[in-house]
């Protein structure tokens, strides 16, 4: 395991970690960038993929920027609980993913990839805010192209590239909540 | 092109009856030819030559049959709906829900369907809604990590406990993606229709689990399946003794119309998880009408649900209450008879907890039938079409099951 690899994981680690800490749009964009440039970084061997995933994660990061509560809102107070989950899932991800799991990949993609999974589910299923929830589940999909990507499924490219462009619209989307109309 | 004209001409009918909303007539008539360019494209599919793909994607036949189905049901939901109801809403989300279900069916591996279900569940919470986002993108966003997790546990190693456990993540990404038990979203009886809870189980959630099940059942492996099967048939029966007694007991006729869903679900899932093909084709048949017949009467019961008409019981909630509690002739009944032989074919006691609870069942289907009220004008002709196609799930199961390549 290289430095470089290391250093990518750490980086994504630190995104994630931005991501469950920030109750405001620049830590929450902060957070999706972080995590989605050591993403890029730990698939150096695939290269189409590293490119799509990267550009579409600063490309959600970007359009988070738009809308939400103004300013970074990171470490709010009362957030030692989410602190402490930053700390257990990191050494539990890298633990899992580089002893346990044999595949698919590399070690440090492994780990990376289940951060952004770890770290998405739990602000998404922790958060009540609309525009932590919308980059939690374009990180959550990053890992999944990324995921993809390791394995070599069948039609990668494709999936790959799918995965970039729901990312690229969960940032699309407005981070406000829209009044109720209709029956 | 095929699957990728299946998938592009309901997304930009999507859009156009989104864009010209002010317009009603021309969206829905826009929306609606693109719809059905999509449902013959979709019906084409079935000659192989019509297969090729520039993206390497493909439909296979039991998730193809079930979108064309999910084609049939908003169509005739847009034309027969209540007429308070925002019509062009509707399509609008019903097409974009059509496209994104075409790409799960699509989507050549479960992480595929893990992206999919991640945009659509989302583009389905972003609409306006009594619930906010976060809330209501918890238990798909959960099933998307769950896939994630299954889908890197299948490619963990050799040791027959990394199959176990990635056959565990995808049964409770299946179950979560639906939103049911243990996963049940939270409803509010006032919600528009489109963006409610109880559209994404009786609308998306059909096509989306047969599809899913194509994609998942053949990589569980042999040490996968004895879980997969228990576990699907273990939430198959909480979902279905929670549906039934909640049906009967739920204080609101929403929350028991919510919960009637969550029996047929069950039944479904027991169907799915005892691996033989008279349990696939009961799973089959619940969830299509669960698509053609309750879907389209709880919409058509909005208007009682909502205190703007009163309820009623006639001779037509008669029958509506016996198509709804499975009596023969209608779809549930054929159900029930492939539920009870595949259940004896696998553990006959399951035959014996099957069948209390479509005793418990019946209790539900005359509250379900009064919230009908007395309908007329348009509502009638739907309330007569979904008792048409309940009949004939009934007598002609084998047709549908010959669709689905079963």
């Amino acid at each position: 395991m290289g430095i470089v690899e290391v250093a990518a994981v750490v980086v994504a680690w630190l995104g994630g970690a931005f991501l469950v800490l920030s109750d405001a749009r620049r830590g929450i964009a902060l957070g999706m960038a972080l995590y989605s440039a050591g993403l890029a970084a730990v698939l150096f061997t695939a290269p189409l993929a590293a490119v799509a995933l990267g550009g579409a994660g600063l490309v959600g990061a970007a359009l988070r920027l738009r809308d939400g509560r103004r300013g970074w809102g990171t470490l709010p107070p009362g957030s030692t609980p989410r602190l402490l989950l930053c700390v257990v899932a990191g050494v539990l991800t890298a633990f899992v993913g580089s002893s346990i799991l044999e595949g698919p990949g590399s070690a440090p993609m492994r780990v990376t990839i289940l951060l952004g999974g770890a770290l998405g589910a739990a602000r998404l299923l922790s958060t009540r805010r609309r525009e932590a929830a919308l980059a939690s589940t374009a990180v959550m999909t990053l890992a999944v192209g990324a995921a993809e990507a390791s394995t070599g499924g069948p039609a990668a490219a494709t999936v790959v590239l799918a995965a970039a462009l729901g990312a690229i619209l969960l940032g699309v989307l407005p981070g406000v909540e829209t009044d109720i109309h209709g029956t | 092109m095929g699957p990728e004209l299946a998938l592009g001409l309901p997304a930009v009918g999507a859009v156009l009856a989104a864009a010209l909303r002010r317009r009603p007539a021309v969206a829905l008539a826009g929306g609606g030819l693109l719809g059905l360019a999509g449902a013959v494209v979709l019906a084409l599919l079935a000659v192989p030559q019509a297969q090729s793909s520039l993206l390497g994607l493909n439909l296979p036949a039991a998730p193809r049959a079930l979108l064309l189905l999910t084609a049939l049901a908003l169509a005739v939901m847009v034309a027969l709906a209540p007429p308070q109801a925002d019509r062009v809403g509707l399509l609008a989300a019903g097409l974009a829900g059509m496209a994104g279900l075409a790409a799960v069916a699509a989507a050549p591996d479960v992480l595929a369907v893990a992206v999919v279900v991640a945009v659509l569940a989302a583009g389905h919470a972003a609409l306006p809604g009594g619930q906010p986002f976060p809330t209501r993108m918890r238990a798909p966003g959960l099933a998307v990590a769950l896939l994630l997790a299954g889908a890197l546990l299948q490619h963990a190693g050799d040791a027959p406990v990394f199959a176990r456990l990635a056959a565990l993540s995808l049964v409770l990404s299946l179950v979560a993606a639906a939103g049911l038990v243990p996963f049940l979203p939270e409803l509010d009886p006032e919600e528009p229709a489109p963006a409610s809870p109880v559209a994404w189980t009786g609308f998306f959630g059909p096509a989306l689990a047969i599809a899913l099940v194509a994609r998942m059942q053949p990589t569980i492996g042999a040490d996968g399946v004895p879980v997969y099967g228990s576990l699907l048939v273990g939430l198959g029966v909480l979902n279905l003794a929670w549906g039934t007694v909640g049906a009967w007991r739920a204080d609101g006729d929403v929350a028991a119309w919510r919960y009637s869903f969550l029996a047929d679900w069950g039944l479904a899932l027991v169907g799915l998880g005892m691996v033989v093909p008279d349990g696939y084709a009961a799973a089959y048949l619940v969830l299509a009408s669960v698509l053609l017949v309750r879907f389209p009467l709880y919409l058509w019961a909005r208007p009682v649900l909502l205190n703007r008409a009163p309820a009623a019981m006639g001779p037509a909630n008669v029958l509506l209450a016996a198509a709804l509690a499975g009596a023969a002739p209608f779809a549930g009944f054929s159900v029930r008879v492939l539920l009870l032989r595949a259940a004896t074919q696998v553990y006959w006691p399951l035959a014996l907890v099957l069948g209390l609870g479509m005793l418990i069942w019946l209790a539900h289907s005359f509250r379900l039938a009064r919230t009908l009220g007395a309908p007329a004008g348009r509502s009638a002709v739907g309330v007569v079409l979904a008792l048409g196609f309940s009949l004939l799930l009934g007598l002609a199961p084998a047709v549908l099951l010959a669709l689905g390549g079963l």
